[in-house]
């Protein structure tokens, strides 16, 4: 959309959307109410994530050791301590806010600055903060409020403090950044570079728009550059949890922790007793240790799969509703008149991760090659705080992850055997047509 | 023992503060969690259940120089002298 300068697009209809049986409909409504009251929901981000906000996961990285700080280098004791979580924004708030109508009284929050409010959340505290080596609230809010300006996500954190720690090590210079010093914890030195990038301003500036991968291309330094399969870190620690590593290795978008939010499996008290899930919850709870990430992870895509495929929020999928997909099989039969249930869609969600793996091996951005993280993930653990000595053991998950989906070890390529299994025979002939077995 | 304590949300609101830091002769989780009961009153029932589990609403997270940091699930676990402890 951004190539075509198209911002948003607007639909306005003029019928009804008919619901098949709206009594079962609004009886399953107000269950999904029940199961997210605070009081009822046990989930240990829900209730204090509706007092505080989305900002509250500041604080659990912080205290967990997981911070990106300067490109995500880790813990950095010669600074000032990075202070800014929850408590920094609710002394500024101005009011919580959530989507219409949603169960959580406050996603995020809308914080005074100057004359105007701005919805600061995590990614923006971190993305613009620690990871620029910034502490100071009022610069992140400054560059918060430029970044939306601007249209801006701030995955594009990484490929600015990439640039800056590519200068650090002599990789780029001055005549590539047409005179500008780069370094770290100056908010006016990221507004230039992020004004290059937008406008591509000069080769450099045309460079930094097409994203980390062009930029290693032509400089190096891709053992420090945050992208998985071309698509910036969005900065939830995968060192911190190694089950987040594995997420954003194996994603077929690129490094998105949405993908399979929450990043944690369900709290086992939460987990009704007719659900079997697939993997040792408390193990996999576990975060530095590799065993049962795989099938959580694998079980993470799937089931979000389906709540993508619902439009329903990943952030409510919280207490029973994390682990037991009924209540959407109950919503979703009252408004087609067609019987689902839980089984049937956690099979629909494989179906359509297998899918979307078989779309991209047949574009060629899909094998076990490109299924790996940055390398400072990899080899550069932690020399100090919460997650000290933590890298991804990334190749036991991933052996233990094609096995979980039954793709084959080597290249990490859906087998016959789990397409046919799923239904998805007219994938298999494509396969063989265009000989992506042979 | 000093314990250094960082109170967040509804702890923050107990306590009406951010942090602190306490200056305690405690051994475990548990001698914490009756400190802060005695203190500020109704935080011990945020954290501990009637039957001494965790309750699984909220977090106790323990940090400790050179060691990982963990959720504090069994609140028999020791503290020691300088000890970072977050209540989410």
């Amino acid at each position: 959309m951004g190539s075509k300068k198209v911002k948003a697009i607007a639909v306005r209809g003029t019928k009804e959307i008919p619901i098949f049986d709206p009594d079962a409909f609004m009886d399953v409504y107000h269950d999904f109410w029940k199961e997210l009251s605070p009081n009822d929901c046990v989930d240990i981000f829900h209730r204090p994530w509706g007092v505080a906000g989305d900002s509250l996961a500041t604080d659990y990285i912080k205290t967990m050791g997981g911070l990106a700080v300067k490109n995500d280098q880790g813990f950095d004791e010669e600074v000032p301590s990075f202070d800014i979580g929850s408590a920094t924004i609710r002394k500024l708030l101005v009011r919580p806010m959530s989507c219409f109508s949603c169960g959580l009284p406050s996603c995020s929050q809308l914080i005074a600055y100057g004359d105007t409010v701005l919805k600061m959340h995590t990614g923006s505290i971190i993305g613009l903060g620690s990871n620029f080596g910034i502490t100071d609230i009022n610069a992140i809010m400054e560059l918060h409020k430029i970044w939306t300006e601007l249209g801006l996500d701030v995955s594009v954190s990484p490929t600015i403090s990439w640039t800056i720690e590519a200068y650090q090590r002599g990789l780029i210079t001055k005549d590539d950044t047409d005179g500008l010093e780069l370094k770290w914890g100056d908010p006016q030195i990221i507004l230039k570079l992020v004004h290059k990038l937008v406008f591509k301003e000069g080769q450099f500036g045309e460079l930094m728009a097409e994203g980390l991968k062009a930029l290693t291309e032509k400089y190096g330094g891709e053992e420090f550059a945050l992208h998985v399969k071309g698509l910036d870190i969005t900065l939830v620690p995968s060192r911190s949890m190694y089950g987040m590593g594995l997420a954003y290795a194996v994603n077929d978008q690129g490094a998105d922790h949405c993908r399979i939010y929450p990043p944690y499996p369900p709290n086992a008290d939460a987990v009704p007793e007719h659900i079997e899930l697939p993997f040792d919850v408390e193990k996999a709870a576990i975060r530095d240790i590799p065993d049962e990430k795989a099938k959580l992870i694998k079980w993470s895509f799937d089931s979000r799969a389906v709540l993508n495929c619902l439009t329903t929020c990943v952030f409510l999928s919280r207490g029973k509703l994390f682990s037991d997909f009924s209540y959407f099989a109950r919503a979703l039969t009252a408004a087609t008149g067609t019987e689902y249930t839980h089984d049937e869609l956690m099979k629909i969600g494989e179906k359509i991760c297998n899918l979307e793996r078989s779309y991209n091996v047949l574009n060629g951005n899909a094998s076990r090659k490109d299924d790996t993280l940055p390398k400072r993930y990899l080899n550069e653990p932690f020399k100090s705080g919460g997650s000290i000595g933590m890298v991804v053991p990334l190749d036991r998950m991933l052996d233990d992850y094609y096995k979980a989906r039954n793709w084959d070890m080597a290249t990490g390529r859906p087998t016959q055997e789990k397409l046919l299994e799923l239904g998805l025979d007219f994938v298999v002939e494509d396969f063989k047509n265009r000989g992506v077995w042979s | 023992m000093k314990i250094h304590m960082v109170y967040l949300v509804h702890f923050h609101d107990l306590a009406g503060k951010d942090e602190e830091l306490l200056e305690l002769d405690i051994e475990t989780a548990d001698d914490l969690i009756d400190y802060l009961e005695s203190k500020y009153p109704g935080m011990g029932m945020l954290l501990r259940r009637e039957d001494g589990s965790a309750q699984p609403y909220n977090t106790a997270i323990l940090n400790r120089k050179g060691e990982r940091a963990q959720f504090i699930k069994d609140f028999s676990v020791g503290l020691a002298d300088g000890d970072h402890v977050t209540l989410i």
